[in-house]
């Protein structure tokens, strides 16, 4: 699907800013019009040729700049259940950018650049979401441990405990990224995202964004979501055995049940950055802000603030040491 | 390199204000000379009756100590003798330190004697009395003592290494050792401020660069915000069972030993008045 300006036929897509549709080139509100997208090969506006991957499903010409949205993989098995739309626009994450990084004096000059921050792009990523219920049972034995003192003697009480613990933990909407470009552990800590912004999926939400269809099956990632389930159950249980001074678990049993799983889209800005031959990629919670990505280093930099720094308080040490000793 | 001079301003401007006031220091001091009040004692500062010293020697050292004295606003006198010190430990409270002890009245009945004083017979100034003779117990002795002003701004640990550092050194070149004396003298009691070691200044600039370097050099991703319970219906786990049975219980007893007290000991002694000094042996 491409969506198509009435009054000026230009690209119409969709504001964080505003929540509403809007037309860059006529300034224009919610005047679009749908064309179909039914290959991945031309592009609908200009019939140049389109660079895309199995998965793609939303992507940018690289001719005329439309955004278009695949419409085979967005429908049938590939409909989302789910989207987040874009909270967060392009300015507002170069902001953000600026703020978090603006500090760090041995980043690259033109890493925060308006030229280099402006190659940002948003990307809807597919996640499988995970519903599960866990019900544990634990048993162990615990001691205490109390000392005191009277007179010359010292008193050592320990406690032995049975520990008998059952817990249910229902989880919902465990995510986990359904894309293989996206590394887990980046997903895992861009998370978590507000779900009460959640949507029936809609395609407008995509125009003017990238996106992938999910690159695995639900089945596929379900290990992970499970692992997911039973690390925080486990993490839960430990929280209710403090106290303890030791705990040997004499019994364990966990078990999971998966109920329900759904296909969502998640957004995601990403900014990569090229310095020294070596990529360095940011993602940046395209919901809550938050910048997950390692600033790269220039050595120069680093030198000469670090040999700075320390000539500069040494020689202000030095002088006070000189004044107040009256040399 | 604008974020260079931006970050390096503050830290510029202190380092430039703290030259300044330190120049400005060093030369008011330079420049500041106080007059003398008392002219009884003569101009004669060096009395080298052990003859250690050539004349152009002690007129060299003569020299300096006019400069050194305006400086100091004290007389500065320096005197080598052979003399032996009269063995009386009997009669003495601290036998041990006989000879230092009497060296250093020596000194102050001779810088009284001459009526030594910047300001008036008696006033500000010190005397080394460097005494060659080898005492009974095989040593020689120097003392200094000061007087006036100078007593209060001589301190004990300051005289034992100026006594020491020219004790170091007399033997092989008694006028090179003589003017250090008198240069360090003047040097130790023309602070008077606080005297801050090197060492706590070059730790506390170690860890602000390392601090710095860290800040700004640190290479963490982002620190994971999710919880246990984040994906939890209402954020908390239900619990269907929680017990702790005690069913046993056993209590160690251990005998503490008594600890025994230190003992401390030695004694101290401490003069009157503005008058007083260090002896040192060789
Ligand atoms: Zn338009
Ligand atoms: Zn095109």
């Amino acid at each position: 699907m491409l969506f198509r300006c009435t009054n000026c036929f230009g690209n119409v897509v969709y504001s964080p800013e505003t929540g509403k549709m809007f037309c860059p080139y006529c300034s224009g509100t919610d005047t679009q019009e749908t064309l179909a997208v039914p290959n991945t090969v031309n592009c609908v506006n200009c019939s140049g040729e389109i660079q895309v991957n199995d998965f793609t499903s939303a992507t940018k010409c690289a001719y005329c700049g439309s955004y278009m949205i695949f419409d085979e993989r967005v429908n049938g098995t590939f409909t989302p259940h789910l989207i987040m739309p874009f909270k967060l626009g392009k300015e507002r994450v170069k902001e953000i950018m600026r703020k978090e990084f603006g500090k760090k004096l041995f980043a690259p000059d033109d890493f925060l650049s308006e030229v280099k921050l402006s190659t940002m792009e948003g990307m809807y990523v597919p996640f499988w979401m995970y519903d599960f219920d866990t019900h544990y049972n634990f048993q162990g034995r615990g001691t205490k441990v109390r000392s005191w003192r009277r007179g010359n003697t010292q008193y050592t009480e320990t406690t032995y405990y049975n520990v008998l613990r059952d817990m249910d933990a229902s989880f919902e909407k465990i995510p986990v990224d359904a894309s293989y470009a996206m590394e887990d552990s980046t997903m895992d800590l861009l998370e978590p995202y507000n779900y009460t912004a959640l949507e029936q999926f809609q395609e407008k939400y995509m125009s003017g964004f990238f996106s992938e269809r999910y690159n695995y099956t639900a089945e596929q990632l379900e290990p992970r979501a499970s692992a997911k389930a039973q690390n925080d159950t486990e993490a839960l249980m430990q929280k209710t055995l403090g106290g303890y001074a030791t705990m040997v678990p004499v019994s364990k049993n966990m078990n999971v049940t998966r109920k329900a799983t759904q296909y969502a889209l998640l957004p995601v800005w990403t900014y990569i950055y090229k310095y020294n031959n070596q990529l360095y990629p940011f993602q940046i919670n395209g919901q809550t802000g938050k910048v997950v990505g390692n600033v790269p280093i220039s050595k120069k930099k680093a030198v000469a603030y670090t040999a700075t720094t320390a000539v500069v308080w040494l020689a202000i040490g030095l002088l006070i040491k000189g004044i107040l000793g009256g040399f | 390199m604008r974020n260079y001079w931006k970050h390096f301003r503050i830290p510029f401007i202190i380092m430039i204000v703290l030259a300044l006031v330190f120049g400005g220091i060093t030369i008011f001091k330079g420049s500041k000379e106080v007059k003398r009040t008392n002219d009884e004692p003569g101009e004669q500062r060096v009395f080298d009756y052990a003859d250690v010293l050539s004349d152009s020697e002690e007129k060299k050292l003569e020299k300096l100590i006019a400069k050194k004295q305006k400086q100091l606003g004290g007389d500065i006198v320096l005197m080598t003798i052979e003399q032996r010190l009269q063995d009386e430990s009997d009669d003495y409270e601290y036998p041990e330190y006989y000879y230092s002890e009497a060296n250093l009245d020596l000194a102050e009945d001779i810088y009284d004697a001459l009526s030594f004083g910047y300001d008036v017979p008696g006033g500000n100034g010190f005397i080394y009395l460097d005494n060659y003779y080898e005492q009974e117990d095989s040593y020689q002795y120097s003392s200094i003592f000061a007087s006036g002003e100078c007593y209060h701004e001589f301190t004990d640990s300051e005289m034992d290494d100026v006594i020491a550092d020219t004790n170091d050194d007399v033997e092989d070149d008694p006028y090179d050792a003589y003017c250090d004396m008198i240069n360090q003298s003047v040097r130790e009691m023309s602070k008077g401020g606080i005297d801050i070691p090197v060492l706590p200044i070059i730790v506390i600039v170690a860890i602000i660069t390392i601090v710095f370097y860290a800040r700004h050099g640190s290479k963490a991703k982002a620190k994971k915000t999710t919880a246990a319970n984040t994906y939890i219906a209402n954020n908390a786990p239900r619990m269907n069972q929680v017990q702790d049975i005690a069913y046993d219980k056993k209590v160690v007893t251990r005998r503490i030993e008594s600890s025994s007290g230190g003992r401390s000991g030695g004694g101290s002694r401490s003069g009157g008045g503005s008058r007083g000094g260090r002896s040192g042996r060789r």
